[in-house]
């Protein structure tokens, strides 16, 4: 394969993400199916109720989530025999509105559900403010969806259908659920059949949208939505077929290496420009950036302004774009200087016609200066943008909207220099000094009124001059044409002043505003950095964020069972309702923001941001803002993010310490036990060892006569008993360490062989009148456990066996591999077990019932065994063997691959 | 491990001659019960004894007494019996036997690389005691290098390290080089326990402790060539958690 048709790493990387979120989707989270039409009335329910007749047939689980119940008879006729879940009832303003029931379908958790009108907006006091939020939820929780869509409700063709058709539609659905929608059904019908069923009343007509659709139901419109919908299909389908041909590289290399940037302002029609650049991108497979850059025109922005920038951000976000903000006087060259930062390919902007060429300022656009400058990147210049760019926003609109206050101000200086002038005037001061005291009065004005007054304030002086010092008085005319130099040079430095001083304060404004920020951040994080409880700390971090934001902010943190329990350092009323709860518990599960100013419960009153770290949720914070219905501007949503992380890792950061100090508490008191145990072990072990060598030595001189048979005995019993003793001590002490989990479990490789061997040494003196078979099975793989431990396992299950069964009965041992490890089983002649205590049996102090009693044992033996067992992560069971007597079986698993031992080779 | 390659017990027999012909055995336990029952069954078995409490008790009564042997408790008051071994190590070879108790693996090993001979594990029987005692003693006296005898010979097997045979009964038995390797390196050392990391740096090499199963394979297979019953060796012990021991004797 030459070289030009291998795919890039970039191409296969693609291909590995696209697989693997396949592979997400096939494993964890549901797949969407979307049946996709250009108009209502072309068959998208009846289409997707017949598919889920079709499933049912299959044997599949399909129920109706919420379907319209206005449908045709033909279509109500399909609902029949399918499941439906009950709808959400909502009142809302006097009548009462149906809705999907979220919460019942993900408890009834069927495998396949049908959600009709994906675009629908939810009634207020939903969960979710759109119907395709809920669809969300549904997929992640693992369900399968089956819904319908118009092409005019996606959000990237939602201006262009908006022009085609004349009707604005408002419900709109993001880019983004249809990219991850599993599969697409295009229904098609043609535009003359659709007409013909609106004629026949076929086409349900809501009352209060007629008028909209009659003008939406027209021929032409038809055909022009209908080549849309086929376009997007079409499209889709090239999407499959590119991202299969990439794989197969069988074709000429696909373009890489393509970024787009957009540039966003305050503008209405900015959105229009962010939708360009969407499907732009989309059609050359690039990401994009949505960049605005706050430039010193900024500081005369309504309102307004700020939401639609909000806004128009907030679209490209949902539209899939990055969102950068960035600050600079230069919009150009700030723009250019980060595209190139960012290998940005191409750069699209608005059209901004109408303010080229002002004398008074630069003479070049936004759009002129980044043709000029824009090097080897592509400007791609959008149409269509009726206001101009925000940043070469002419300031006599914006300054319409300062308060008449500072106009009062801006009159008071020019009278006050007027005043002063007559009274010059009358000292009998040269008209220059005249002049400097209004050009005073214009620097003054521009200082603390803004550009527009000032302006107004140099024309002003200009007159007002011209008239009271200037023959001939009181006249606008001039007759000496020096004082039109003056005027002149008056005008020029009034509007230079007002420039430079509106810069300057705005600089100084920014400026100010990053200091209280970083004043207030230095200051938050100065307090988390203090250890403290969590609980303190988090308290005043509240009343940081409260006065920081001039709002009421409370923490959320999630307790054991990861429900929220609010932090209340202060009075907040908000914090109390069950629904901010629930809206704080949402945000904990979904690790999203939510609540007022977001799409996802948006009733609530606080916005609710989740504190989070890479791999934890760590709790959430509310803000309400103190004044009510303000919202958060984007800059102190911003804010609030960088805080939230600040503060998430605090919480981390307490939670582990609080958890190390734990560590240590419990490893302090573990030394204690540890120590205590070995003094008891040591107390018992020691008499034990004296009696049982003591007992043995008188015992050894037997055969030198000097004691008599009957006392052999006595001392044969005291030997073996005091062996007991000791092999009991030892089994109490591994019980107790087992159970304190303490114990490290030394795993090596070793042959079974081995392990049996040294346990059946060990019992040697005991197994003197038993056959003991063992059977290993030839080729058996090593064991992958402790030695000593699964030596004791053996001795006790051996032990076991002997006390359990008749003398000279045989006990035999087998061990085979399973899956995955090794088996080992002990089995006896013995009185098995009775039925029902096949569990009981490994519990402490457990010997058995009935007929067994008389047996002698603690009962500790197959605990410790279980125990053991356990810690190798194996199993452990003991059954009735045919023909009488007991098998015990247990399993040891390998933690790594088994090692392979080279055959030697023999020279 | 350190071995140590046996020097004669010729001075400290002679210093023994001068008072009795009995073996000198000193005793470091601090339990008084098991020091006593320790000295009466000695001192049943003919054997003289010293006895000492404390660790620096020991070293002192080793240097003055020169015993033939040392029966030494790990758990002292004073200080971990180790220290006795390594402080002994650094001018006499005489054997060390360590007692401890089960579960005390770690430090069994401990003392066997400082350079203890062997150990037992309490509750121990006097039979056993002697045992090791004796045979304890009948390495220390064997001449070491170039006398010593290559042929050997325990239960039904038999063979010579010099020749590299070995027999079961009275048929030849092929080993592979590594196993023969393994099998002289325990008869070198038979009735001593031999550590699990000793008898993978001695045979395999240096670069092998990160394989511990080795030894373990090749034991076994030792033990299917050379055992009646491998899965009840006689002979090829496992002395579980330390390592190996040959019993020559059964």
């Amino acid at each position: 394969m030459s070289d030009q048709e291998r795919p890039t790493p970039e191409q296969m990387l693609a291909r590995i993400r696209s697989e693997s979120t396949e592979a997400a989707s096939a494993s964890s989270e549901g797949k969407l199916r979307l049946f996709f039409g250009y108009a209502a009335g072309v068959g998208k329910t009846y289409a997707m109720l017949q598919a889920a007749q079709a499933m049912k047939r299959d044997g599949r689980e399909v129920v109706i989530g919420y379907v319209e119940p206005h449908a045709r008879p033909e279509t109500q006729a399909l609902t029949e025999g399918l499941e439906e879940l009950p709808r959400l009832e909502v009142s809302y303003r006097g009548s009462v509105l149906h809705e999907l029931d979220l919460d019942a379908t993900l408890a009834r958790k069927p495998e396949f559900v049908l959600v009709d009108e994906l675009a629908h907006t939810n009634a207020p006091g939903c969960r979710h403010a759109k119907r395709w939020q809920d669809v969300e939820e549904l997929l992640a929780a693992g369900i399968n969806v089956l819904s319908t869509l118009n092409v005019q409700h996606v959000e990237s063709l939602n201006d262009v259908i908006a022009e085609i058709s004349g009707v604005q539609v408002r419900e709109t659905v993001p880019d983004s659920i249809l990219e991850r929608a599993d599969e697409v059904t295009l229904i098609d019908v043609s535009p003359d059949d659709l007409l013909e069923r609106l004629r026949q009343g076929k086409i349900y007509v809501p009352k209060q949208a007629a008028f909209a659709l009659e003008k939406f139901f027209r021929k032409n419109n038809l055909v022009a939505l209908r080549e849309m919908a086929l376009r997007h299909a079409a499209d889709r389908v090239h999407d499959d077929v590119e991202v299969a041909r990439l794989g197969s590289a069988s074709n000429r290399p696909w373009p890489t290496n393509e970024r787009l940037l957009v540039c966003v302002g305050p503008s209405p029609t900015s959105a229009k420009v962010v939708r360009a650049a969407k499907r732009l991108a989309d059609r050359i497979h690039a990401p994009w950036i949505a960049l605005h850059i706050e430039s010193a025109s900024a500081a005369q922005w309504t309102d307004t302004d700020r939401l639609q920038l909000h806004r128009n951000l907030k679209l490209a976000e949902s539209l899939g774009g990055e969102i950068v903000q960035a600050s600079g006087d230069d919009v150009s060259q700030e723009l250019l200087a980060y595209a190139s930062s960012r290998n940005v390919t191409k750069i699209v902007v608005g059209k901004t016609g109408e303010q080229t060429n002002r004398w008074w300022r630069r003479p070049n656009s936004l759009v002129d200066r980044l043709l000029r400058d824009s090097g080897n990147m592509d400007v791609v210049v959008v149409r269509g943008v009726d206001e101009p760019h925000p940043d070469s926003a002419s300031w006599y609109s914006r300054s319409s909207n300062l308060p008449p206050l500072r106009w009062l101000e801006a009159t008071i200086y020019t009278v006050a220099a007027t005043l002063i002038t007559l009274l010059m005037n009358r000292a009998g001061f040269s008209e220059a000094n005249l002049v400097m005291v209004y050009l005073l009065a214009v620097v003054a004005t521009a200082s603390r009124c803004g550009s527009l007054p000032s302006f107004a304030a140099s024309v002003a002086s200009v007159l007002i001059f011209d008239l009271l010092f200037t023959q001939p008085y009181y006249r606008v005319t001039v007759y000496d044409s020096q004082y039109l130099v003056t005027f002149g040079v008056m005008l020029i430095v009034g509007l230079l002043a007002s420039t430079l001083t509106s810069r300057v304060r705005y600089q100084t404004d920014a400026a100010r505003r990053n200091e209280r920020r970083a004043e207030a951040l230095y200051r938050l994080s100065r307090r988390l950095a203090k250890t403290a409880k969590t609980a303190d700390l988090l308290r005043e971090t509240e009343q940081i964020i409260s006065e920081v934001f001039d709002a009421h902010a409370v923490i959320y943190l999630p307790n054991d069972e990861r429900k929220v329990r609010p932090i209340l350092g202060h009075v907040a009323s908000f914090a109390a309702s069950a629904k901010e709860f629930a809206t704080a518990q949402w945000v904990l599960d979904h690790n999203e923001p939510a609540g007022a100013g977001t799409n996802t419960l948006p009733s609530s009153e606080a916005i609710y941001i989740p504190l989070s770290t890479p791999d934890n949720v760590a709790g959430v914070m509310a803000i309400q803002p103190a004044k009510s219905n303000t919202q958060l501007s984007i800059d102190a949503r911003q804010l609030l993010e960088t805080y939230a992380t600040q503060i998430a890792f605090a919480i981390e950061r307490n939670n582990l310490s609080e958890r190390s100090q734990r560590a240590e508490l419990e490893s302090e008191a573990e030394k204690l036990r540890s120590s205590l145990l070995s003094a008891v072990s040591h107390d018992l072990r020691t008499p034990l060892a004296a009696i049982a060598g003591a007992a043995s030595s008188l015992d050894a001189n037997v055969n030198k006569e000097s004691i008599d048979p009957a006392s052999h005995d006595l001392l044969e019993t005291i030997v073996d008993e005091s062996q007991r003793l000791a092999r009991l001590v030892e089994n109490l002490l591994h019980m107790t360490r087992l159970s304190s989990g303490k114990v490290q479990i030394n795993r090596q490789w070793q042959p079974v062989e081995e392990v049996v061997g040294s346990a059946l040494h060990r019992l040697d003196h005991v197994l003197t009148d038993r056959e003991v078979k063992v059977q290993i099975e030839g080729d058996l793989p090593l064991v992958n456990g402790d030695d000593i431990l699964l030596e004791t396992i053996l001795v006790n299950l051996i032990d076991n066996a002997l006390k359990y069964s008749p003398n000279h009965s045989p006990i035999e041992i087998q061990s085979e591999r399973v899956s995955g490890g090794i088996a080992i089983q002990v089995a006896d002649r013995g009185c098995g077990i009775l039925p029902g205590d096949e569990e009981k049996i490994f519990e402490k102090f457990n010997r058995g019932s009935g007929k067994n009693t008389d047996r002698r044992g603690t009962g500790l033996g197959l605990a410790i065994c279980d125990a053991i067992v356990r810690a190798h992560k194996g199993t452990i069971t003991a059954n009735n063997r045919p023909g009488g007597g007991t098998i015990v079986r247990f399993t040891i698993p390998n933690e790594t691959t088994p090692p392979q031992i080279a055959p030697e080779i023999d020279e | 491990m350190r071995l140590h390659r046996r020097r004669s017990r010729q001075r400290l027999t002679n210093n023994d001659m001068a008072n009795s012909s009995a073996p000198l055995i000193a005793i470091i336990e601090d339990e008084a019960p098991i020091q006593k029952f320790l000295q009466a069954s000695l001192h049943v078995e003919g054997f003289r004894v010293v006895q000492a409490t404390t660790a620096n008790e020991g070293v002192r009564l080793i240097t003055q007494e020169h015993p033939a042997i040392v029966l030494l408790d790990l758990g002292l008051p004073d200080a971990d019996g180790i220290s006795v071994i390594t402080s002994v190590r650094g001018w006499s070879s005489l054997p060390i036997i360590v007692l401890s108790a089960r579960g005390e693996e770690k430090s069994k090993i401990e003392a066997l690389d400082a350079g203890a001979d062997d150990y037992l594990t309490k509750p121990f029987g006097v039979g056993e005691l002697l045992a090791r005692i004796r045979s304890a003693l009948r390495r220390a006296a064997r001449p070491s290098g170039d006398g010593e005898d290559h042929t050997f010979r325990f239960g039904h097997v038999h063979g010579d390290l010099a020749a590299r045979q070995v027999f079961v009964e009275e048929s030849e038995v092929k080993l592979t080089k590594l196993e023969f390797d393994l099998l002289a390196l325990l008869v070198r050392n038979r009735d001593r326990v031999l550590t699990h990391q000793y008898l993978l740096r001695e045979v395999w090499g240096p670069g092998s402790a990160n394989e511990p199963h080795y030894v373990r394979v090749f034991m076994a297979n030792l033990r299917k060539k050379l055992e009646k019953n491998p899965s009840r060796p006689e002979h090829l012990l496992t002395e579980q958690g330390i390592g190996y021991r040959l019993r020559t004797t059964t």
